[in-house]
């Protein structure tokens, strides 16, 4: 290498910008407002293009329908004054003319009334989708899918699923929330791909992709991926709750899982209701008379997990042992059962007042995991993982402690720290099984 | 939960209830949700904001290498994230991101670099800022370096200046530097030594 290019590779270092966090959430924004400037472009220009195309094809359409026979396959789109739904892609709905429905002789069930308020797909033969400008897509998965769009605006879309199955496949905004309705139950989107299924006795919400909130009356919960639960048996109103007497407490602990009550933490008091009374989680059957006289282990043990938390719940915490095995295996049978909110406190008081025993690692580890891929808290999760570690510094667990904890600090958006401990983890273990995600979380990819 | 693996000496998860063994003292039951040797768990979520929030920082950084001026930075990089809006779900592979935000970023500062060129040529240009392309921390000596090699590459046709910085201020291998050039390994080398030649006769008087 010559002189020249010698004072060049001492020097090339020092050739970067001035970024700073200002700077970076400046550009962001700008970068939004253009975006959004060319999102509003795109659907002026569609909306242009759907008058020019309605005025060509008004009169032949009106014929053709005119002349159709009664239960023809064809969708209605009424839209009102402030509800607009995007077309795009399969979007399987035409025209923006008020005509519901139930003018033409076709039952809409309950959705009768909210046609008058929002945009209306009724799937009939084959699969109808609606797609969001943003491109969000929800699709009928069922003939009998019916969809409707209530709101639709920057801040806000709520849907609602009036019968049958439908998937929705959801663009992931932070600024936006996205709601879907089904009876009494509202699925609220944190960015994800997701399915609701109206049931003769209730609704299932499966979740393929990324996580949503869940919550029906009494209860709310967050599944990830994977995970589906069928809840709100009742035709009851939002706000009606079926469970008795501890409907606000058991919401409340779902919505605050680390609450402490005079009996234990995070196990809703005896006398209070619980979720189990409306809730089937993965099919598991419901809690019944008999059960009921099966102490919580006995029915764990036998992998009825739900009817174990319900009867768990009922107890209270009092009946956990204050030792680490029985709350391990009480976190057990909250998370299994779809309840992971309520493993924690368990989980946390193992690792706190069992720091020597030999599972404390592991309540650690448990603890990290739900808090990252359940609870969507990945801040205390890079916690927890971190103290996994430092209980069992060589531990079995170690590696994937610190391979998780590098996840979590990147996914709370502390890019130093996810760095920072990539490196840990490649200086640790070098060839680890975990390297790849680890350099992709750690921000290392294409370096050595 | 399924059982753990055997090579890692454990006993039967906790959520085998009907296989459940008190765990003796020294042993740690494994959840066999922690990857197994020979799997690899990848959970990746290409999501906007955790796209712009890890890459944004990479991303003006070779733009200001590839163009020496702060003030088309900010630009680029919204170039490049709009790109990123529209192409980034094509993308095969979720880890080959960086790689893929390098060469829009590259082609968008080729971009700007022939504007710039043809500006100078017409006589609009701006006065360059040839001092500011260091950062605070280069000492007078490496500061006036960078300077008076940013003013030449001013000079130089833009595919060869590209090839150039990627390769001596990006410190890229030749073989990436071709990939980002979208040009052969010959090509490349070809413009990097033009380049070198014309800076070591400019450095040499």
């Amino acid at each position: 290498m010559t002189d020249f290019l010698e004072r060049i590779e001492s020097a090339r270092e020092h050739v970067s910008p001035r970024w700073t966090a200002a700077r970076e959430r400046s550009l962001r924004w700008q970068l939004e407002s253009r975006l959004e400037r060319r999102r509003t472009t795109g659907r002026v220009l569609a909306g242009m293009a759907l008058v020019v195309a309605l005025i060509v094809g008004h009169l032949g359409y009106s014929q053709w329908i005119d002349g159709a026979p009664k239960g023809a396959v064809g969708q209605r789109a009424q839209t009102t004054k402030g509800a607009r739904t995007g077309i795009g892609g399969a979007a399987a709905y035409q025209g923006a003319e008020a005509r519901a429905a139930s003018g033409r002789g076709e039952r809409v069930g309950g959705a009768e009334a909210e046609t008058q308020r929002g945009s209306a797909l009724k799937a009939a033969v084959g699969v109808a989708s609606v797609q969001l400008t943003d491109g969000t897509v929800a699709q009928g998965m069922s003939a009998d899918a019916h969809l409707l769009t209530l709101e639709e605006s920057v801040q806000r879309v709520t849907m609602r699923l009036a019968s049958g199955r439908a998937r929705f496949d959801v663009t992931p905004r932070a600024e936006r929330t996205f709601r879907v309705e089904a009876r009494n139950v509202a699925v609220t989107v944190l960015g994800t791909q997701f399915t609701v299924e109206l049931l003769a006795d209730g609704v299932r919400v499966g979740v393929e992709r990324g996580r949503v909130e869940v919550e029906w009356p009494g209860e709310r919960r967050v599944l990830g991926a994977g995970e589906e639960v069928t809840a709100g048996g009742e035709e009851a109103t939002v706000g009606e709750s079926s469970a008795v007497g501890g409907g606000a407490a058991s919401a409340a602990g779902a919505a605050n899982p680390g609450a402490q009550n005079t009996a234990a933490p995070g196990i809703t008091p005896p006398g209070g209701g619980t979720a189990a009374a409306g809730t089937s989680v993965n099919g598991n059957s419901m809690l019944g008379s008999a059960a009921a006289s099966k102490n919580w282990r006995s029915l764990a043990q036998e992998g009825d997990y739900a009817g174990a938390f319900a009867v768990l719940s009922q107890e209270g915490a009092g009946s956990i042992r204050q030792e680490p095995g029985d709350l391990l295996f009480a976190a057990d049978v909250a998370r299994l059962s779809g309840h992971p909110a309520q493993a924690l406190p368990q989980l946390e008081r193992v690792v706190r007042s069992y720091p020597s025993d030999s599972r404390a690692p592991l309540a650690a580890f448990t603890l990290g995991r739900i808090l990252l891929d359940s609870l969507g808290r990945p801040r205390e999760a890079a916690e927890a993982f971190a103290r996994c570690r430092k209980l069992a510094p060589g531990g079995a667990l170690s590696q994937d402690a610190l391979a998780r904890e590098v996840e979590s600090w990147s996914r709370a958006g502390e890019a130093t720290l996810a760095r920072d401990r990539a490196i840990q983890y490649l200086r640790l273990f070098p060839g680890g099984r975990r390297e790849k995600a680890v350099r992709y979380h750690g921000g290392l990819e294409g370096t050595q | 939960m399924q059982r753990a693996h055997a090579a890692l000496q454990v006993v039967p998860s906790v959520a085998a209830p009907h296989e459940r063994v008190e765990v003796p003292p020294g042993e740690v039951e494994i959840p066999s949700e922690v990857v197994m040797p020979g799997e690899v768990e990848l959970e990746l979520q290409l999501d906007f904001d955790t796209l712009y929030r890890r890459y944004s920082p990479y991303v003006a950084a070779v733009a200001h290498r590839l163009l020496g001026q702060d003030a088309e930075v900010d630009d680029t990089v919204q170039e490049v994230f709009i790109a990123a809006v529209r192409g980034i779900s094509q993308l095969r592979d979720p880890l080959a991101v960086k790689a893929w935000l390098a060469r829009v970023a590259v082609r968008a500062a080729r971009r700007k670099l022939r504007m710039r060129r043809m500006r100078s040529f017409l006589g609009l240009d701006t006065p360059a800022a040839y001092q500011a392309v260091a950062d605070d921390r280069a000492s007078p000596e490496q500061r006036a370096l960078l300077a008076r090699v940013y003013k030449v590459l001013d000079g130089i046709p833009t595919n060869q200046r590209i090839a150039w910085t990627l390769r001596f201020i990006e410190g890229e291998q030749l073989e990436a530097v071709a990939e980002l050039c979208g040009c052969s390994l010959a090509t490349a080398k070809r413009r990097i030594q033009a380049v070198s030649r014309l800076l070591e006769e400019a450095f040499a008087e």
